[in-house]
């Protein structure tokens, strides 16, 4: 993209945002919208420079559980995947019993993980496991599986053996799917480890949203979410900058 | 001239699940000399990939015999090279370690064939692209690293399926003259399956016409242009007049097609 092009979107997309948080304080003060209701962009700065300590304690607890979460689930996802692909006992038995974990709502079993593992973050992290693991199990089986059929014939005329062509083949193709599933999966362990705070958290963003709520201290809960929407969307920059890492062959769309 | 491959009597039958059968070559018989550059054309799904498939060991036969360097073919074996139409890289591979992948299967030694594979690109007009993947390379370039890879390894026998048919045919008259060019220095037998009589006549020392469906051997023409070739042979009389019994042929079997 022409440099000069470059520059006009970013100040293109600052002034938007700069000019909606300016409404936003305007109309509040226009309006004598009281802060219980919702708070003006000028409370939550002040929440964030009083109580910034605070703030990131309470992040930190959110992030290392959102983080154990899916590291475990990038681990035992990518095994189950390649377990399912290869062994047909495994499709049969293994991925059923996937799909329909996934298909009913993990914030129902988020108050059993509290009771088989405790209000410690144990089950914070379980809970981030648990809605992190899907996406990246079936990207991963997808990108195992979806390949080009003279390409495996290519292969094949060169060597039977299912490892080189596992190894060699199949893996490397696998990963820009993995780092697709992983880019969904980074997103929902945030929601799953918040959820596990909602049900039974002493600390973490998600605890902090909840109690600031119960004390109608909705500038708290403000910045809550936006230290929330930060950590996530780092995240999420993180695994971005990972794939560019690890993946410089991979031609993506440009979409952004 | 010693024999590369001997095929006699192949058949094969596509069985369905629903039990009905397609029989894609009826009894094809042929031999090919080694080094010799032997086309077969045909109509699409006259079953000429069915047949290069089998030569690979890719597909089994029902019936009759085949005999490649002596041997019943049976799995993978190194003394093959094969290149289909798509160039199927690997795009996380650099173009040199997509030329040697055939050597890191093979467990060959990669430092004697790195030197190999280096003077093939070179040979191909790649020589500044090893180092690049290949989403930064043309179609045209993409396939001549697929060459490349399918000679790395000396195998005697090179089976092409329409390996140029997705080019534009300047790249793919190009593409034919790189291909004999390296096949004068590597002289390997080659077995190049497509659908254009004109390539098939200005590359080949011999040309099989095969039938629609099933498939059959409906002729076997010798082209005796002389070597190395050059596009100006497209204007001879010799070229013209074989090309055009060897189309004769092919219009004959299909009036309607």
């Amino acid at each position: 993209m022409p440099e000069a092009l470059q520059t006009r979107r970013v100040l293109r997309i600052t002034v938007f945002y700069v000019a909606a948080i300016l409404l936003w304080e305007g109309l509040i003060k226009l309006l004598h919208v009281p802060d219980w209701l919702v708070p003006a962009p000028s409370q939550i700065l002040d929440v964030i420079v009083d109580k910034n300590l605070v703030m990131l304690s309470h992040t930190l607890v959110t992030l290392e559980a959102t983080v154990l979460g899916f590291v475990l689930a990038l681990g035992v996802g990518v095994v189950c995947a390649i377990g399912i692909v290869h062994f047909p006992l495994l499709r049969d038995t293994l991925y059923p019993t996937l799909i329909m974990f996934n298909s009913f709502p993990k914030v129902a079993i988020a108050p059993l993980f509290v009771v088989w593992i405790g209000v410690g973050i144990e089950s914070k992290i379980a809970n981030a496991f648990l809605t992190a693991l899907f996406p990246i199990v079936l990207n991963t089986i997808m990108g195992l599986t979806d390949m080009d059929r003279e390409l495996l014939e290519l292969v094949r005329s060169m060597s039977k053996s299912r490892w080189v062509l596992f190894w060699k083949i199949r893996l490397p193709h696998s990963l820009p799917y993995l780092f697709a599933g992983c880019k969904i999966a980074i997103s929902l362990a945030v929601i799953g480890a918040i959820v596990g705070e909602f049900i039974s958290g002493r600390a973490g963003l998600g605890y902090l949203v909840l109690s600031a709520n119960n004390y109608f201290n909705t500038p708290m809960a403000f910045t809550a979410l936006l230290y929330l929407v930060l950590m996530s969307l780092a995240l999420y920059g993180l695994v971005i900058l990972a794939e560019k890492l690890f993946l410089p062959w991979y031609r993506r769309e440009t979409a952004g | 001239m010693p024999e590369s491959i001997r095929v006699e009597r192949l058949c094969k039958v596509y069985r369905s699940t629903d039990g009905t059968e397609v029989k894609a070559l009826s009894e094809v018989s042929f031999t090919i000399g080694r080094g010799e550059f032997v086309s077969i054309v045909g109509q699409s799904g006259c079953g000429k990939s069915s047949l290069l498939k089998i030569l690979a060991g890719l597909l089994s036969k029902t019936s009759g015999t085949i005999f490649i360097e002596g041997q019943e073919p049976d799995g993978p074996r190194r003394d093959i090279g094969i290149m289909f139409q798509k160039p199927l890289l690997l795009e996380w591979r650099r173009v040199l370690d997509n030329v040697l992948l055939p050597v890191e299967i093979y467990r060959l030694d990669r430092k004697k064939y790195e030197e190999k594979a280096r003077k093939l690109l070179g040979t191909a007009g790649l020589a500044d692209f090893f180092r690049k993947y290949p989403f930064e390379l043309s179609g045209g370039m993409q396939q001549r690293v697929a060459l490349c890879r399918a000679l790395v390894a000396e195998p005697s026998l090179l089976l092409m399926d329409e390996p140029f048919g997705a080019l534009d045919t300047l790249t793919r008259q190009k593409m034919g003259f790189e291909l004999l060019r390296l096949w004068e220095e590597w002289k390997s037998t080659v077995l190049f399956v497509t659908h254009d009589v004109d390539e098939a006549v200005m590359l080949s020392d011999k040309v099989l016409v095969m039938s629609s469906r099933p498939g059959r051997i409906l002729g076997s023409f010798t082209v005796d242009l002389p070597r190395p070739r050059q596009i100006f042979a497209k204007d001879t009389s010799e070229f013209i007049h074989i090309s055009s019994r060897i189309r004769r042929c092919l219009w004959e079997e299909a009036p309607d097609a």
